[in-house]
């Protein structure tokens, strides 16, 4: 047994039941013991390795899904930020323009509306003038009629002056009295009924006339609201769009850091190549240990072995126990 | 049309980042899990590039190389090898055997996009 195989047994608290064989040339039961522990050492790193690559490759197709996702989500945001700053009618600033086009369009309409009433609402002013000038008629054939008395009245009198001659001038200077009267009577009644017609009519308009305070406060009023919805819907969708880019920022963020943390990953390659090189050297131990203690040329062929199955130049300076270089190489090289 | 790139290694993490980084710039990516694979994923189909590893189960990277370059209709397309392999002799096989480039792992996506975009075909 040498010296090796004694550190080993010695670490594990075994006794080799026959010390004797110092020569090798007997196979001893610890050496049988010892290959059984590497064929657990073997299958326990592969169990690692394999759960460890099984883990890794579960990990990085979640990984891969999320990625895939996030590219999706940021494409979808970014139609939709596109759409809304896109040009013409189909952007935002186009759809809002468009909205306030149609409002004012609208407002338009109902302005137009309104003044056909305003108009007829003039044409009622116009019918106060035109009984207000009737009753100043009716007002003047009154005074005419007053005046057509006195003037009678005075003719009467010239004909009682007359005597005989002057009695049928008498009898024309009553019935023009007469008429006179009757047509101041008529008058009166004319001015009555016109101030009845007046009283309708200036109510009417005095309604008009608040009717059109009323219109323009609403139209007013209106514009104002419109204004302020179209205004409300271009800063609604503005905040959108920016919350959209903000989503796309962060979208695109997650996105790198996921692509990051699945770079990462490749460790698992390495990692799991290393635990292949260990555990196939601890199988070949097992293998010697089956037939015998090993001798140290066997020792170091194993120790050669394992250096040559190593493919990663980290393998080879942690077996020689080196310190790491400073690595500045690519890792590219182009043929 | 996009070009379309082969990625040829066992781990399926490994072929899930290149595939991640090769879609990203715009490629058309197609998978197998070792040489053999490989082969039969190119049967009557042009790819513009082949990413392979060196040590896989079943066929291993430079084995495949061989029977690309053996090949009447696929010896044209470039390979560049993607590997933890960083040993020279090994490395003097593949440019022998007509690898047109050798990557180790762990690879930096920007570092294997600009050779993917140096070797790929036009």
């Amino acid at each position: 047994m040498d010296s090796l195989a004694r550190r080993t047994l010695h670490a594990l608290g075994w006794q080799d039941e026959a010390p004797g064989s110092e020569d090798g040339h007997v196979t001893s039961p610890a050496a049988q013991q010892l290959s059984v522990l590497t064929g657990i050492w073997a299958r326990q790193i592969d169990a690692a390795r394999s759960h460890g690559s099984g883990s890794v490759d579960k990990l990085t197709g979640l990984f891969a899904g999320i990625e895939r996702q996030l590219a999706e989500a940021i494409e979808m945001t970014e139609q939709a930020a596109k759409a809304m700053q896109g040009s013409g009618d189909s952007g935002m600033a186009g759809a809002v323009d468009v909205a306030r086009e149609r409002l004012q369009h609208v407002m338009g309409m109902i302005e137009s509306a309104v003044a056909s009433n305003h108009a007829l609402f003039e044409q009622v002013t116009q019918a106060v003038q035109a009984v207000r000038e009737l009753n100043e008629t009716a007002q003047s054939v009154e005074k005419i009629s007053q005046m057509t008395t006195l003037l009678s009245i005075n003719a009467r009198i010239e004909a009682a002056r007359a005597g005989e001659a002057g009695q049928g001038f008498a009898v024309v200077a009553d019935e023009v009295r007469r008429l006179a009267a009757q047509s101041r009577q008529e008058s009166q009644t004319i001015m009555a009924r016109v101030a009845r017609i007046e009283a309708v009519i200036q109510g009417t308009s005095d309604a008009a006339e608040a009717l059109k305070q009323r219109d323009r406060e609403l139209i007013e009023r209106s514009r104002s609201d419109m204004s302020g919805i179209v205004d409300e819907l271009g800063d609604s969708m503005q905040r959108v769009m920016e919350t959209s880019v903000s989503l796309c920022d962060i979208g695109q963020a997650a996105r790198m850091s996921v692509t990051e943390a699945l770079i990462q990953f490749q460790f698992q390659d390495r990692v799991s190549q290393r635990l292949h090189h260990v555990q196939l050297s601890a199988e070949r131990l097992g293998e010697v240990l089956q037939r015998d203690w090993p001798q140290a040329q066997q020792v170091d062929a194993l120790n050669a072995n394992l250096l040559s199955s190593y493919t990663m130049p980290e393998e080879g300076r942690i077996h020689r126990n080196e310190a790491e270089p400073d690595d500045d190489s690519d890792g590219l090289v182009m043929f | 049309m996009s070009k379309s790139v082969l990625i040829v290694d066992d781990s399926s993490s490994v072929r899930t980042v290149v595939g991640i980084a090769l879609r990203g710039a715009g490629y058309e990516v197609l998978e197998a899990s070792d040489g053999a694979d490989g082969l039969r994923k190119l049967d009557g189909r042009k790819v513009h590039l082949i990413i392979s590893d060196v040590n896989m189960p079943g066929m291993d990277g430079l084995t495949f190389l061989k029977e690309i370059k053996k090949s009447a209709t696929l010896k044209f397309i470039p390979v560049m090898m993607l590997t933890t392999e960083a040993g020279a002799d090994k490395m003097a096989v593949g440019k022998a055997e007509g690898a047109r480039a050798w990557m180790t792992k762990p690879f930096k996506p920007e570092q294997m996009l600009a050779a993917v975009q140096k070797l790929v075909l036009p």
